[in-house]
């Protein structure tokens, strides 16, 4: 490919319960992306409903794609191929979207990729001008997984640890809806964790005094329970305890794995990165170990389009793509199962 | 005119084809995850015929029932096509072409189309006189009562039989019944139908879909 040419690529992202279209070229980088969150949709029902999930999708992309091409003054001829987040996830949300881009990128005669969704939130920071070199550890703590990965190159991930049980995110959700905090509960939580006193509660940190990187939170969110039982009228305090509970084992767990794999760089991505206490936490680890900490911007913490476009660019640009016209999904994928670039 | 009609709304998946006075057909059925078939199936069938998708004139697609993975399918690959070269939409209910389909098959005008829809119910179709009257989810036991002289097709018709009968009158169905591409063409070129530039969208007729997610 000649360095002349501006190759870009478009991102579609419908794993769950955010519809996100991102545009990413080659000489600006990230140029326009969108989201439409379903958040209120799901709300009601206290989860994501993965039918209603799927239903916004088919809707969506279509008219956020048209929105994102308009808001980088481009055309559909304008791209050299479309990414899309073929899983993990929720079936039928991945479908849709791996349906749209497929049949786009078919009809322009282009290159589509399979994206994984959680490539997307590990190289989320890449979007931003500081960024991480690898070899780095990653953190990836969000509403489906918590996993510590040894990143050695794009593509060469290995897993070092993960949670047993409840991801971090999913704790953080189900420990707001014991305090009656709503859906989704991560944030508020969160929030109101600001009013809490840490001295109140002592949860425990679990699986943090024998040795490993696997995590375990439902342990905590029963603590939680147990707790709230008791103390109906502590919320705030239970919220942060819990919340100091799972950032300091989450803590202890980046610096066992920073330790183990001597790298000198840590990336926090995925919802629960948004987190300014666990980001709080972790910059002061990173600098009494000399690490250097990088996260993605708040919104693209959670799932976006964006982080979509870069990986997808990353690997387009290396001649990888989709090696048939089939549409496939793989709701259960591995990121160890990836390719190298 | 240039046209290009596909299905995945069911347990198949077809394409068509049509322009300059061709017409080529893909039917695939039976076969794991066929739906994710339908752009291999475009290949061979734009092959064949020799144009591009930028030279339709539009895309007739079904818009279910159906499964909802099929459902969706169906219209986001519409939707896909459609986009990549601003052509035209049309979409069909899946019972109305297996409706034409069957009336045109066994020459009459009395069709009863029942699809399985799972958890006890069908959709249902009369389709009598060229027209699909009604498209509902019903119980077996509660579709409409018609005579002997309709001729029952479609899944729900082996899954639900014994009911149907007896709800129906009908004494004549065949199960193994699916909507086929190219009667979506013929569907689309029989009437003065009219292209939209509307974004496709489904029609699921089942719409009590909440559940909580396990997640
Ligand atoms: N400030 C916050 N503090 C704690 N948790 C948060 C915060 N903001 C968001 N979250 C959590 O992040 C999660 C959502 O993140 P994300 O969108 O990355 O997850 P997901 O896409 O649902 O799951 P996955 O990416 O694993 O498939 C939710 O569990 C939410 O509660
Ligand atoms: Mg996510």
């Amino acid at each position: 490919m000649s360095v002349e040419h501006n190759f870009i690529t478009l991102g579609i992202e419908s794993s769950c319960d955010e519809t996100g279209i991102g545009l990413y070229a080659t000489k600006q980088g990230l140029i326009a992306h969108r989201l439409f969150s379903q958040v209120n949709i799901h709300a009601e029902y206290g989860g994501v409903v993965p039918e209603l999930a799927s239903r916004e999708h088919i809707q969506r992309i279509v008219p956020l794609v048209k929105m994102v091409l308009a808001d980088a003054n481009l055309n559909l001829a304008d791209l050299g191929g479309i990414a899309y987040t073929a899983g993990p996830g929720l079936a039928g949300a991945l479908l849709v979207g791996a349906a749209v881009a497929k049949s786009l990128a078919w009809g322009l005669g282009i290159n589509a990729l399979a994206v994984h969704h959680m490539e997307g939130h590990l190289l989320a920071p890449l979007l931003e001008n500081l960024q991480p070199k690898m070899p780095f550890v990653a953190l990836l703590v969000s509403g489906g997984h918590s996993l510590l990965v040894d990143v050695r190159g794009i593509g060469c991930y290995k897993i070092l640890g993960q949670s047993l049980d409840d991801a971090a995110g999913e704790a953080f959700d189900k420990t707001a809806k014991i305090l009656g905090l709503g859906y989704p509960g991560g944030p508020a939580l969160a929030k109101l964790a600001e009013e809490g006193d840490e001295s109140v509660f002592k949860f425990p940190r679990p699986m943090t005094n024998r040795p490993g990187l696997d995590f375990s939170f439902s342990g905590l969110k029963t603590f939680a329970r147990n707790t709230f039982i008791q103390h109906p009228q502590k919320k705030a305090d239970i919220a942060k305890a819990f919340e100091v509970a799972s950032i300091q084992t989450l803590t202890i767990k980046c610096r066992r794995a920073l330790e183990q794999t001597g790298y000198k760089t840590l990336v926090v991505a995925g919802g629960v990165s948004a987190n300014l206490a666990l980001r709080k936490r972790l910059d002061i680890m990173g600098e009494n170990l000399k690490v250097a900490v990088f996260y993605p911007r708040q919104e693209f913490c959670t799932d976006n389009g964006a982080m979509i476009a870069l990986v997808g660019h990353l690997r387009l640009l290396q001649g990888q793509c989709d090696s048939d016209n089939n549409i496939n999904i793989k709701p259960r994928w591995s990121l160890e199962e990836l390719l190298a670039v | 005119m240039n046209l290009l009609a596909i299905d995945t709304c069911t347990e198949v998946c077809s394409v068509s084809l049509s322009a300059g006075g061709v017409k080529i057909s893909r039917f695939v059925k039976d076969v794991d995850k066929k739906s994710g078939l339908i752009l291999p199936l475009c290949d061979e069938v734009f092959a064949k015929v020799g144009i591009g998708v930028s030279e339709l004139d539009g895309i007739i697609y079904t818009r279910g029932p159906g499964t909802f993975t099929g459902v969706r399918m169906c219209v986001a690959v519409a939707q896909g096509l459609s986009l990549a070269s601003a052509i035209p939409t049309l979409g069909f209910s899946t019972l109305e072409v297996i409706g034409f389909g069957a009336a045109k098959k066994y020459n009459t005008q009395k069709i009863a189309v029942a699809l399985d829809a799972r958890m006890g119910e069908v959709y249902w179709g009369v389709y009598e006189n060229a027209k699909l009257q009604s498209e509902v989810l019903k119980k077996p036991n509660a579709v409409t009562k018609l005579s002997a002289d309709f001729i029952g097709v479609g899944t729900g018709w082996g899954v639900y039989q014994s009911e149907l009968l007896k709800q129906t009158k009908v004494s004549k169905f065949k199960a193994d019944f699916y909507p086929q591409a190219q009667n979506l063409i013929e569907l689309y070129l029989r009437k003065n139908n009219t292209f939209n530039n509307k974004l496709p969208l489904p029609k699921y007729l089942r719409n009590n879909i909440v559940q909580k997610s396990l997640k």
